[in-house]
């Protein structure tokens, strides 16, 4: 008890004694700042540390970022050719002063509060973060499959951006939005961007699409939660994710499955787009074990092929997956007959990203399944080893029937 | 006048009217086979005989590739590479004009009007769930709205060719309705979803590997109706190409064979379209070239002419498409027009004159 009762007196002592210091350092940091700071940011302190909760990357390659005191620089990198291209912005927490930005990033202030998010793939990861309050904007109610959203726009909370399929830039600009987080495709730096950069509303490109495996681009939750100061939060909730899928691979690495063979997509044409070798698609079935006629490939997008070359694995292939817009074995025979040759045709071994999805509207696939690829990787296992998951009903994909 | 200097060649004999087409034959049956044994997966020659010789192959796979694959494609090259030039052959000889061409009707923009309105409007709600509870899905959709579009296209054009009587202020219709058609495909691709935009892109580079047994059976029957009629046109057309008073003194109703030429190429390109998507070049360049390899203007001559060297250069265009040795393929839309330029400018240089013909 006596030492317990000096141990917090001591604690007391110390309090005091660090705000005495910051105090004298304030001082000083003031007067060397000039009056100008000072007066504008009264509360104000250069010693301390605003972002005592850090994000760490450790599977996405889009994005980086690095702390300060009062602000933090986001770099998003656009993999798009073999050049990697980089976007920074210096994300400033709010009632502290810019730091001398030379190189003329854009300043946005931190935490954000009106977002316009315009692809699902963000609302899922709003959703998670439980921040849905601070998405104002989204693309078009159609695409979207969180109840939560649908509401929010019923009501009136969020408005649609894009309800007839361009960007309606006076809404955006209306709506007082502080940052537009838009979808950064290889000519996305387009006219509309500009202009709602030149109104000053600065344009994020996420490019989760870029990722090459499941954790990668789940991760990107981690940006959204840098923009609204939610570092605790993502660290504790992808800690979670991490942590589920690992326990998947390891069932699956601990048991002795053999790998059935499997082809992926579905002809356009007369060419066949096939997952690559190094793609995201193929890199979350190899967790699975599989056996890929394409595995020695390359290539992190698809592989465009002739038809009959993958005609010739699809005789025999056990599975087949993802054969483009085809919902059910009637529409898989409808775009060409031949397909009926192939073993998982007879043996109804084809899956499809339908689960969760709308006709005429969203997958919720690109929604919450962005966010939850322990669930993406558990159907994957499901349906290539239905005995290691036997309680396990598939979520985002579905078998054809 | 050309026409009546070789029709004083052919008292000559049969002979020379046979030896082409001999020459041509032959030429086509090679290409053809030729396109049956090169494909991305290397199947050897004796291997393809065998499948035709009804022998069981080493590899399952095998027989089926060169049945279902190599062989419906081949077929659908032939016919198609047929279709369309005597479809331009004719579109030529009526308007008297060497730029005129199956598509210059706005029959091709018509049928792109159609897919495009599957594709791009139903696709993006809640129709295309309806389209596909009325039991048409997949690539009959397709071919049916190809069809229905060149359809309507040409029904207009038929009835503005009633009030019309000029053939040039015709043509010049034809061009501003395929305008139009195309202006309407623009304004919808500019509201549609980046996917549904590329399913239609895709399908204006043209494919001739799409077409499956069953289809090709109702293709064949429709393509063969329509060479057929060509051929009952012949006269008609030499005729007109005599100019359309001098080919009414004959006795010729003017009103009528126009309206059957129309009518015989449209649903030789509108097929074409709707199975294999907008091919161009193939329809301008190959009459050209049979007028200049024949050198006659006469119909009865270039009508089987035009067939074979059609359906060659089409089965020459699929082998390179095909790029033999990769596993990649090439849209033959590209290669009809690499070849088919270069084949109108040699023919332009080495003519000097295109207007004698007509």
């Amino acid at each position: 008890m006596e030492t317990k009762r000096f141990l917090r007196k001591s604690n007391g002592m110390k309090k005091i004694q660090l705000v005495f210091i910051v105090l004298v350092v304030l001082q000083f940091s003031c007067s060397q700042n000039g009056k100008k700071d000072q007066s504008n940011y009264p509360d104000f302190d250069a010693t301390k540390d605003y972002f005592p909760q850090k994000i760490e990357i450790d599977h996405s390659i889009g994005f980086d970022v690095v702390y300060h005191k009062n602000f933090k620089e986001l770099h998003l990198f656009r993999h798009y050719n073999d050049v990697v291209d980089t976007v920074s912005f210096l994300l400033v927490q709010r009632g502290t002063p810019t730091p001398t930005n030379e190189k003329g990033h854009s300043v946005i202030q931190i935490p954000v509060k009106k977002i316009v998010a315009m692809s699902t793939t963000h609302l899922g990861m709003f959703e998670v973060l439980e921040s849905l309050e601070n998405v104002i904007g989204i693309e078009a109610k159609q695409y979207v499959s969180s109840e939560k959203v649908r509401a929010m726009v019923d009501e009136g909370k969020i408005l649609e951006m894009e309800p007839a399929g361009v960007l309606n830039i006076e809404s955006v600009i209306a709506s007082e939005a502080e940052v537009l987080i838009g979808v950064g495709y290889p000519n996305s730096q387009n006219d509309e961007h500009q202009q709602l950069i030149n109104a000053g509303i600065p344009v994020l490109l996420n490019s989760d699409w870029q990722e090459l495996n499941l954790l990668g681009r789940a991760e990107w939750v981690k940006m959204m939660a840098v923009l609204i100061n939610k570092e605790k939060e993502v660290n504790r909730k992808f800690g979670q994710i991490e942590a589920e899928f690992d326990e998947i691979i390891k069932v699956v690495a601990e048991s002795n499955v053999d790998s059935p063979m499997v082809i992926t997509g579905i002809a356009m044409g007369d060419a066949w787009h096939v997952s690559g070798g190094k793609s995201f698609a193929f890199n979350a079935m190899k967790l699975a074990k599989v056996d890929y006629p394409w595995k020695g490939d390359n290539s992190t997008g698809s592989l465009k092929l002739d038809f009959e070359t993958v005609y010739e694995f699809g005789l025999k292939a056990d599975f087949w997956i993802a054969p483009g817009s085809a919902r059910d074995m009637k529409g898989i025979v409808e775009r060409d007959t031949r397909y009926q040759d192939f073993r998982s045709f007879k043996t109804k071994s084809i899956y499809n990203i339908t689960g969760r999805d709308k006709e005429g509207g969203g997958n919720d696939y690109y929604e919450s399944g962005i966010i939850n690829p322990h669930l993406v990787l558990k159907d994957i296992v499901k349906i290539f080893h239905p005995a290691l998951f036997p309680n396990h009903q598939l979520v985002y994909y579905k078998q054809l029937n | 006048m050309r026409l009546s200097s070789n029709e004083g060649m052919s008292h000559n004999g049969t002979r020379q009217r046979w030896q082409p087409i001999l020459v041509l034959s032959s030429v086509l049956t090679g290409l053809f086979i030729l396109d049956l044994l090169l494909g991305s997966v290397k199947i050897p020659i004796a291997e393809v005989f065998k499948t035709f010789l009804g022998n069981a192959n080493s590899n399952e796979a095998w027989s089926a590739i060169i049945l279902k694959i190599r062989l419906p494609r081949a077929i659908t090259a032939i016919l198609a590479g047929a279709a369309l030039s005597i479809g331009g052959l004719q579109m030529q000889t009526l308007f008297r004009n060497p730029l005129a061409g199956p598509s210059i009707l706005g029959i091709t923009a018509g049928s792109s009007l159609g897919v495009a309105a599957v594709m791009l409007v139903a696709g993006s709600a809640t129709t295309a769930y309806t389209i596909r509870q009325l039991g048409l899905g997949g690539s009959w959709l397709i071919i049916i709205a190809a069809t229905v579009g060149a359809a309507l296209v040409l029904l207009l054009i038929l009835g503005l060719s009633f009030k019309i009587r000029d053939n040039v202020v015709m043509l010049i219709v034809g061009i501003m309705v395929a305008n139009i058609t195309i202006a309407v495909v623009s304004i919808w691709q500019y509201f549609s979803d980046p996917e549904q935009m590329q399913e239609y892109i895709l399908w204006t580079f043209g494919s001739l590997g799409g077409v499956t047994n069953e289809q090709l059976k109702v293709l064949a029957l429709i393509v063969g109706i329509g060479i057929i009629s060509t051929f009952f046109l012949s006269k008609t057309l030499n005729a007109l190409l005599l100019g359309e008073n001098y080919a009414q003194s004959m006795g010729l109703n003017i009103r009528r064979s126009r309206c059957q030429i129309i009518i015989v190429t449209s649903l030789l390109a509108g097929s074409i379209t709707g199975f294999c998507g907008p091919i161009g070049f193939v329809g301008i360049a190959v009459p050209h070239l049979t007028r200049s390899f024949l050198n006659t203007a006469d119909h009865k001559i270039l009508i089987p002419n035009c067939v074979l060297i059609g359906a060659s250069l089409m089965l020459l265009c699929d082998i390179i498409s095909q790029v033999p040795g990769s596993q990649t393929i090439l849209p033959i839309n590209a290669i009809t027009a690499m070849i088919g330029s270069p084949i109108v400018i040699w023919i332009i240089v080495k003519r000097r004159n295109l207007k004698a013909s007509f």
